[in-house]
C-alpha cells in the first residue's frame, strides 16, 4: 500500500520516483504541450528571438516543479502559468531596462500567406492591447483555453476575465476597423 | 479589410500561424533535462519543499500537548468533601469555671442506644 504524497515522508518521495521516472513521467505530459506552448510565448513576445530563452526557462521550471505537479489536475494549465510567469518577468525586465520598443514590430516570421496583411493586423492590435489583455486575448484566442482554465492559469476571477476579455475584443476589432 | 471581423476569424488567422520549436532549442532543452546539467542540489531542495505537511508537524505536535494537559487538568478530579459528620458548639461560662460542650453527631442516638 502506498501512502498519499501528501503524507509521504522524504525517503518515500525519494524511493518512490527515482529521477529516471520523474523524466519520463514529465515528457509523457509535456511533449503533447510542447508546441502549443512554444507558439504562445513566441507569440506572447511579439516574435521576438528571446522566445527561445523563455521557452526554455519555462521547460525547465516546470521540469525543476514537476514533483509538486498533482496530476489529478489538468497538465497544459499549468505548464501555461508557468510560461505566463516567464512572460510576465521578460516583459518586467524589458520595461526596468528601458528596452521594451527593440520588442515590437517582428512579424519577420509570419509566414507570407494569403492572410498575412490580415495576420500582421491582428497581431499589431494584440500588441496595442495592455499586457493583461494580451495575455488572456493569445490564451483564449490562440492556444483556446476557456474562460475557467484562463482563470486557473491567471488567477483572476472568471467574471473578471469575462470582463477583459469582451475589452480586449472590443479594442482589436476597433483597432482594426480604423486600419481599414 | 474587413470591418466587422468575427471571433472564429481572429482565431483562425492566430491558428494559421502555427510554429515549430527550433531543433536546437529542443534540442538544448532536452540535453538540459536528461543531462545531471541541473543546479546542484536540485533535487534536494525540491525533497525538503516537497511535503508542506512536515514544516508544520512540531507547532501541530506542541498544539496537541498543550491541549492534552489543558483537558487532563480540567478532568482531574477535585478532592471529595466530605460530608458534615458533627456539630461542635463550645459555651463557656468563664466567671465560674465551667465549659459546655455540644455535640451534634448524626449517628449520636444510634451510638448511645448500643451503649
Amino acid at each position: 500500500m502506498t501512502l498519499p504524497l501528501f503524507f509521504a515522508g522524504e525517503r518515500e518521495i525519494t524511493e518512490k520516483y527515482s529521477n529516471k521516472e520523474v523524466i519520463i513521467s514529465f515528457n509523457k505530459f509535456f511533449i503533447p504541450e510542447k508546441k502549443a506552448l512554444y507558439n504562445f510565448i513566441l507569440k506572447s513576445v511579439s516574435f521576438s528571438e528571446d522566445s527561445n530563452d523563455i521557452y526554455q526557462n519555462t521547460a525547465l521550471r516546470a521540469f525543476k516543479y514537476f514533483r509538486k505537479f498533482d496530476t489529478s489536475k489538468r497538465f497544459k494549465p499549468w505548464v501555461f502559468s508557468i510560461a505566463l510567469n516567464e512572460i510576465r518577468k521578460y516583459f518586467k525586465n524589458k520595461i526596468q531596462s528601458s528596452d521594451i520598443h527593440s520588442i515590437e514590430n517582428s512579424y519577420e516570421q509570419i509566414p507570407d500567406t494569403q492572410n498575412r496583411e490580415l495576420a500582421e493586423a491582428v497581431y499589431s492590435a494584440a500588441y496595442s492591447l495592455k499586457n493583461t489583455e494580451r495575455e488572456i486575448f493569445f490564451l483564449f484566442y490562440d492556444s483556446g483555453f476557456n474562460i475557467s482554465e484562463i482563470s486557473e492559469i491567471t488567477g483572476k476571477t472568471q467574471g473578471n476575465i469575462k470582463v477583459i476579455l469582451s475589452n480586449a475584443r472590443k479594442r482589436v476589432k476597433s483597432f482594426l476597423g480604423s486600419k481599414k | 479589410m474587413n470591418k466587422k471581423i468575427k471571433d472564429e476569424d481572429i482565431k483562425v488567422i492566430l491558428n494559421s500561424m502555427d510554429f515549430d520549436i527550433p531543433s536546437e532549442i529542443d534540442a538544448k532543452v532536452n540535453e538540459m533535462i536528461y543531462s545531471e546539467n541541473l543546479p546542484a542540489g536540485f533535487f534536494k531542495k525540491l525533497l525538503r519543499t516537497s511535503n508542506p505537511f512536515i514544516k508544520w508537524v512540531p507547532a501541530f505536535a506542541s498544539i496537541l500537548l498543550l491541549i492534552t494537559l489543558g483537558l487532563i487538568q480540567l478532568n482531574r478530579n477535585a478532592p471529595e468533601r466530605k460530608p458534615l459528620s458533627e456539630i461542635k458548639i463550645e459555651y463557656e461560662l468563664k466567671d465560674k469555671n465551667i465549659k459546655i460542650i455540644w455535640v451534634k453527631k448524626e449517628n449520636f442516638l444510634l451510638r448511645r442506644l448500643k451503649k
